[in-house]
């Protein structure tokens, strides 16, 4: 006591020397930092507001007056902080600092006075009008909250004057001074608000007014926000991507017209149109995957209508191929329909799903219903007629297909979340193409998508999950009441099996301990049993050693010698084992054989020990039937299932037995398949949150209801959850804070339609509403896609981010007529394409003069066609065409014509099962060509096999073959100058190598063919 | 018609695997002009031991000053070398070579999740998603035209009863891929040992084949004239020359039969002892990879059984795998990597080589031993890092990077520096690295 008082002499002492506290540049600073978060205005958690003067000498609801003026020691405000009163504050983070409490001593010590600078009125209404809204519209955004961008709060006068990294944020009096004003007028480096969206003339001009008046703020609110406010900005709005989509467009809006006068701006001259050879390869690969076959080549060379380009277009877009090939770019952006890493989520049946996409896309069902399908195609009524389509139910599970989740189910934070933020990613991603799931952790730094609004959509998620349903399904009803059936019956058996457990406890405990009883009395019985099979391992140890040293395998006899003298020491000094159901199923793999370990069985067998083989089989049954009958007892207490005193636990026993049969996915292992009766699909009703079970735990247990706590069974005990989702602070599962009611994000609109269920059908509908800012999104990103898969580049490159964080196109205006004609040729699929494929743009050579080249190197105002190389699918549709002269009408058939199919997909850059994908790979390696050079079955194999089908026999001659080979490999005939390289090549052959076995001589020209470059590339 | 001479000095401009016209007309191996560097830098090859799974800093390669949890920390540290850096005693081999290590104790901004972290602690600097070793490709260009210049090394040897797998970097083939680079600087895979590249055996003689190739040259510069921007159409070709030169050169160089007879090498890379022996033969295999002018190596660790029963990675988030784990992840690549370092020495190669030692995050926060973005250590030793030092620091408990925290891409950018690569300079159609990179000048020799 004497050494406190010490101090705050010396202390004081020095006060006297030193400037007094002022309280609108110290004080408030320090209380904002540390105490604020929770004594403010709108919390004053314990009754108490630190934000002003008044409310601080009022105090709180417990100590009274914050401070005693004068008094630092008796003040309650210092109390708490050094721990002289309960309750220690701050209640989170770090004690304050010796210092910081020192400063509150002095500020009270000199009378606790209020020094901040004192407005007009007038200045303060001029605040209100001019700088409060603008400040709260732009600025808020970043700059508030405990994670201020670059440590500035534009939330208070003091936070401006004291500033961020860069400095302070204004000086008072002084705008000229000021850093605020050069960034908001863009003088500098620093502009501000970012990304386009400048303040007008008018506002700056009142900021720099404001500043020069000296910052008047309201002395009764010092802080504007204390979270960051998310907010739409103009530059939001005006996004390309982000307005409606235009309407009543003037014909001349065409492709070619819309890229005509961009030419002309820079002086482009188009290519001609392709030769009809390389047209129809181009159009017949990009549309079926698959090259002409030469009967389709001269039907279209030799056709000299007008309408001969249609009649190929339209005959493609016929042919069964096509679902395949433009299903195959949507499954892309499914991960192929397939859960790649079979514990992190649902056993999809992605076959079905992809033979489906593609009946969609040949049967051309609108884009619209299709987005929507993805969202609640279990609750929509089936596009064949009928209230229920399990093809749609399946559709919409699809997107929570993800390999990220890494949260456990039966952990206490099982919400799984990272499968749910894979339906939101999917909806952004794959719909609209924009990135929703950005904004999980925070409120979108780039897009009009704030934190609030990610959780809002993710209800819709959370209150869904999956359910088996019986792939002969015809109703709704039918399918909802197997799953509620099956959630029924894992409850039960949950619920059965609690009480087994909680039986069986106590008839062992009341028969004082009536298992190990029991399991005492089956060691005398076991010993000869056990010792008999020590001696079977020993005859088995010998024998390998016979055998080893027959064999002079010196090393192995060694090894098996010290084996046996072991084990036969051990058999002299034999102890029995401490038996428990573990150490006897290791008997069962130590005999029977497990995994990569051979039993004794095995190793017998190999010798040809028949009499030990024998024995050891009895001994493999024994030792089994003894290990259920210790599971069994301690199963029931200590009795057998027969015993009368069990009787009822064996027929709650039988009954979870009986449920386990009839289950089709059993409930502990969530991710396998279900039986083959049955189907994966989404269904209402999801997962509850961890601190939403407890209650519910509470309750059940109230009921009589007994289950295993730990066990992953306990989430199924409890109703399903419907409802909304909790926004969780920085993202993160174990910090959950409020619910967020469902809603869509309010960029787009409130949604006032009533939700049913978990309102999963509304937001589809949401989705694809007519001229909606939504629809126009989907409709864009379904444009841009077809295009990029015509082109080989995208209109906007960076196809699933068209927000403000991807690129921006070139031709904006051109996207926006497909769309619009897209959404009003009602979302047809086929048409567009039509659309696009009939353009003189598509229709271009990809050949280009120098000049043009060097105008638009990266072909952005499409003057000509690109050259790519094919995609996995189209490669592995060449081979098999090639080999057997078949074009396949799905995958699965020309898989299992064509071995070796799954080495194509590595070497030629097949999709990957893990990511959305929006761009294939098109690499090129040294193992590829080794690949083709030198496996058996690739290049060589394949000439072989060409040069049988084509019929070219053994005294053919190259030139006189020539033109059959370029049309069936290259789709086109032989140029003179080609005509001539097949003759010098014959002739280079002939003198290096002096043979001339004509077969051979055209089956290595083949090889060239296959391997070259012109196979690999649509031009 | 383009003319054979057209076609040669057509391909003599592209990078990676990619070699010069005179290579392929007389099919010798010449050594290939490095590419122009930024500044002088000493690093011409790079092996990375990746840790997979997070290996936690604190029972490692970093000391924490306080424990609440003694459970989680059951390992013991020693002040090693002249140096003196501290060093977890479950590394004995790698305490006796400390001073020629740079531990660097302040790594940050990684994710702390397995796959999207391992394709980020890769190319987390990148602007084209392109991994650290395709960017080194990139940058000095290909050491020798008849191997591949970027190596993923995974794979058991014969007779390993002790690992539980190939080893596997996270994230997969985009942790080692080209990104938006050409495609040919993409890390080529290596899972069996035995058989290390495939398709190497060529059903022709050698003069066959090289006749074959030109002429599949000259096919191809057809096709290249009528579409002379596309400059992928000449790698593709040049592929084909790159794979023929590969089947004599890859197996001499995969072939260590010479070495491992050698019971000095043996030794030196724990041939013998089965928790080292494929890790160990897969850094002899990485040190003749990088003497032959390989640029990167990546060697990812393998699972190994846990003491305490079942199987793990460097994934240690209980106590049991702490303890059970551990021990045998740090055994699997202690020897072998000391080995490799003092062979490197011996032949005078330490200089021009850089080990990385580090894994996808760090681990560790308050009572758990769980993925842990903020604080995560590597380690490197070789040409162009500062010998037997300590770099920057964490908290008490060593939950988050405080004192020089250093970012993933900072790493980055540093590794480039020592291969006198700047990466502001590095560039591939005018798009390279987030600028936001540093350089930690500190740690450089």
């Amino acid at each position: 006591m004497k050494l406190i008082i010490a101090i705050s002499i010396c202390v004081g002492a020095r006060l006297a020397l030193s400037a007094p506290v002022s309280f609108e540049r110290e004080v408030m600073p320090l209380l904002e930092k540390r105490c604020n978060k929770c004594h403010y205005p709108q919390e004053q958690r314990g009754g108490l507001d630190l934000t002003r003067l008044d409310t601080m000498r009022r105090g709180g609801d417990d100590l009274g007056a914050g401070f005693i003026a004068g008094k630092p020691e008796e003040s309650p405000l210092i109390q708490v902080l050094t721990g002289a009163k309960e309750p220690p504050m701050p209640k989170k983070g770090e004690k304050l600092a010796a210092a910081e409490i020192d400063l509150l001593r002095r500020w009270i010590a000199e009378g606790a006075k209020d020094d901040s600078t004192k407005f007009s009125s007038e200045d303060v209404t001029f605040f209100e009008r001019e700088i409060r809204p603008v400040l709260a519209t732009h600025c808020f955004k970043c700059h508030a909250g405990e994670e201020a961008e670059h440590g500035l709060h534009l939330t208070s006068r003091h936070g401006i004057l004291a500033g961020g990294q860069r400095g302070p944020a204004a000086v008072a009096g002084k705008p000229e001074e000021s850093l605020l004003i050069k960034a908001i007028r863009h003088e500098g480096e620093l502009k501000m608000p970012r990304r386009g969206d400048k303040l007008g003339d008018a506002q700056v001009a009142a900021f720099e007014r404001w500043i020069a008046k000296g910052l008047p703020w309201p002395a009764n609110e010092r802080v504007l926000a204390r979270e960051k406010q998310f907010t739409v900005s103009d530059a939001d709005r005006k996004h390309w991507a982000f307005r409606p989509l235009p309407k009543d467009l003037p014909a001349s809006r065409s492709i070619d017209a819309a890229l005509k006068p961009h030419h002309e701006r820079l002086g482009l001259t188009p290519s001609a149109e392709a030769d009809r050879h390389r047209l129809l390869r181009r159009v017949t690969f990009d549309l079926t995957g698959y090259p002409p076959s030469p009967e389709e080549i001269h039907a279209f060379v030799n056709d000299k209508s007008a309408q001969a380009f249609e009649k190929v277009v339209t005959r493609l877009l016929d042919a069964p191929q096509f679902g395949q090939r433009w299903g195959r770019h949507w499954l892309d952006y499914t991960r192929n329909g397939a859960n790649a890493q079979s514990n992190r989520g649902p056993a999809l049946d992605s076959q079905r799903y992809a033979e489906w996409v593609a009946r969609c896309f040949n049967e051309d069902r609108p884009w619209d219903w299709f987005a929507r399908v993805h969202v609640a195609g279990d609750k929509m009524k089936a596009f064949e007629g009928g209230d229920y389509s399990l093809d749609q139910a399946l559709a919409a599970a699809v997107p929570l297909n993800g390999p990220r989740t890494f949260e456990d189910i039966g952990t206490e934070t099982f919400v799984l979340m990272d499968k749910l933020d894979e339906g939101v990613e999917f909806v952004g991603r794959s719909l609209m193409g924009v990135s929703l799931e950005c904004a999980r952790c925070h409120d979108h730094k780039f897009d009009p998508i704030s934190q609030r609004d990610y959780y809002a959509l993710l209800g819709f998620f959370q209150s869904s999950w999956f359910g088996p349903v019986p792939v002969n399904a015809k109703s709704r009803a039918e399918a909802d009441a197997t799953v509620a059936k099956h959630r029924d019956m894992v409850s039960e058996q949950a619920r059965l099996q609690g009480f087994i457990r909680q039986a069986s406890i106590k008839l062992n405990v009341g028969g004082g301990g009536r298992v190990k009883q029991w399991q005492d009395s089956r060691i005398a019985i076991l010993t000869p049993m056990d010792k008999r099979l020590r001696e079977l391992e020993i005859a088995v140890l010998r024998a390998e050693l016979v055998d080893a040293e027959k064999k002079k395998d010196k090393s192995l006899a060694a090894d098996l010698h010290t084996a046996l003298v072991e084990r036969e020491a051990g058999l002299t000094s034999y102890q029995p084992p401490k038996y428990d159901v573990k150490l006897l199923g290791h008997r069962k793999h130590f005999i029977g054989g497990h995994k990569s370990d051979s039993g004794l069985i095995k190793r017998a067998t190999d010798l040809q020990q028949t009499e030990l083989v024998r024995e050891l089989e009895l001994h493999l049954t024994y030792w089994e039937d003894e290990r259920m009958q210790w599971v069994e007892r301690s199963r029931f207490g200590g009795y057998a299932r027969t015993d009368p005193e069990v009787a009822e636990l064996a027929k709650t026993d039988a009954r979870i037995e009986q449920i386990a049969e009839e289950l089709t996915v059993n409930p502990a292992a969530q991710w396998t398949a279900p039986k083959e009766t049955h189907l994966y699909v989404r269904t209402d009703g999801g997962l509850r949150r961890a601190e939403d079970l407890k209650p519910l735990d509470e309750k059940a247990k109230a009921a009589g209801l007994e289950f295993n706590s730990n066990s992953a069974n306990r989430v199924w005990m409890h109703p399903y959850f419907v409802g909304d989702a909790r926004l969780l602070l920085r993202g993160d599962v174990l910090h959950p804070d409020k619910l967020v009611p469902r809603a869509t994000p309010i960029f787009f609109g409130e949604s006032k339609q009533e939700l049913e269920g978990s309102g999963r059908l509304q937001i589809a509908e949401w989705l694809t509403a007519n001229d909606s800012t939504q629809a126009a999104l989907v409709a864009r990103a379904a444009v841009n896609r077809a295009w990029q898969h015509l082109f080989g580049e995208a209109l906007c490159r960076t196809p699933k981010e068209l927000g403000r964080l991807g690129e921006q196109p070139e031709l904006p205006e051109l996207m926006d007529g497909l769309a619009a004609r897209f959404v009003s040729n009602g979302w047809s699929m086929k048409k567009l394409i039509r659309e696009i494929v009939l353009s003189a743009a598509y229709r271009r050579s990809a050949v280009a003069a120098k000049a043009d080249f060097a105008k638009d190197p990266d072909n952005r105002y499409f003057a000509r066609q690109s050259v790519r190389r094919l995609e996995y699918e189209p490669i592995l549709n060449t081979v098999a065409w090639l080999k057997t002269g078949k074009h396949f009408d799905t995958p699965a058939q020309r898989d299992s014509a064509l071995p070796g199919a799954a080495e194509y997909a590595r070497q030629f850059d097949g999709p990957s099962l893990y990511d959305l994908i929006d761009r294939r790979v098109a690499s090129i390696s040294a193992t590829q060509a080794l690949f083709l050079m030198n496996s058996p079955s690739t290049a060589r194999g394949l000439a072989g096999d060409l040069s049988n089908r084509l019929g070219i026999h053994s005294q053919a001659a190259l030139p006189d073959v020539l033109n059959s080979i370029y049309e069936t490999v290259l789709q086109r005939s032989p140029t003179d100058s080609e005509r001539d390289f097949a003759q010098r090549f014959l002739e280079r052959r002939r003198q290096q190598t002096g043979a001339t076995q004509l077969s051979d001589e055209v089956r290595e020209f083949i090889t060239l063919l296959l391997c070259g470059n012109e196979i690999f590339y649509l031009e | 018609m383009i003319t054979r001479r057209h076609f040669l000095t057509r391909i003599a401009a592209a990078p990676g695997i990619l070699a010069t016209g005179s290579l392929w007309a007389d099919d010798r191996i010449v050594p290939v002009k490095s590419l122009p560097l930024h500044h002088p830098g000493k690093v011409k090859s790079i092996i990375f031991y990746y840790c997979k799974g997070g290996p936690a800093q604190a029972h490692t390669f970093d000391k924490p000053r306080s424990v609440a949890d003694p459970a989680l920390y059951p390992f013991s540290f020693t002040k090693s070398g002249q140096s003196g850096l501290e060093i977890s005693n479950l590394f004995p081999r790698l305490q006796s070579v400390a001073d020629d290590l740079c531990l660097i104790r302040s790594g940050y901004g990684a994710l702390a999740t397995h796959n999207e972290g391992g394709i980020h602690i890769f190319t987390a600097a990148s602007k084209l998603g392109a991994s650290l070793g395709a960017w080194v490709l990139h940058g000095l260009g290909s050491g020798n035209p008849s191997l591949p210049g970027h190596v993923l090394l995974t794979g058991r040897v014969l007779g390993d009863k002790w690992a539980h797998d190939d080893g596997s970097v996270h994230g997969g083939a985009r942790s080692v891929g080209a990104g938006g680079l050409p495609p040919s600087l993409q890390a080529q895979a290596v899972s069996d040992l035995e058989h290390p590249i495939a398709n190497l055996d060529s059903p022709f003689a050698d003069a066959a084949q090289s006749r074959w190739l030109a002429e599949l040259g000259a096919l191809n510069a057809g096709f290249s004239a009528r579409h002379p921007h596309v400059a992928e159409l000449d790698s593709r070709t040049e592929s084909f020359l790159a794979a023929h030169r590969m089947q004599t050169a890859a197996p001499e160089a995969f072939d260590i039969a010479k070495e491992t007879a050698d019971p000095v090498i043996r030794k030196l890379y724990g041939l013998d002892p089965q928790p080292t022996r494929s890790s160990g033969t897969k850094l002899l295999l990485a040190r003749r990879l990088v003497e032959r002018g390989v640029r990167f190596v990546v060697v990812p660790s393998m699972s190994v059984p846990n003491l305490e029963g079942g199987v793990g990675d460097w994934d240690t988030h209980t106590p049991t795998q702490v303890r059970g784990l551990i021990p045998n992840l740090a055994q699997a690549c202690d020897q072998p990597l000391a080995g490799l370092i003092t062979d490197l020495k011996q032949r005078g190669l330490l200089d021009s080589t850089l080990i990385v030692w580090g894994g996808e995050m760090g681990r560790g926060g308050a009572g758990h031993m769980n993925h842990n973005g903020s604080a995560f250590t590597w380690w490197m030793a070789g040409g162009g890092v500062r010998p037997g030092f300590t770099y920057g620091a964490t908290d008490d408990q060593g939950f988050t990077a405080v004192e020089k925290p250093i970012h993933v891409r900072d790493l980055h950018a540093t590794i480039l520096w020592m291969c006198g690569l700047d990466f502001a300079k590095l560039k591939h159609n005018g798009i390279g690295f987030d600028t936001t990179c540093k350089v930690a000048k500190e740690i450089l020799a």
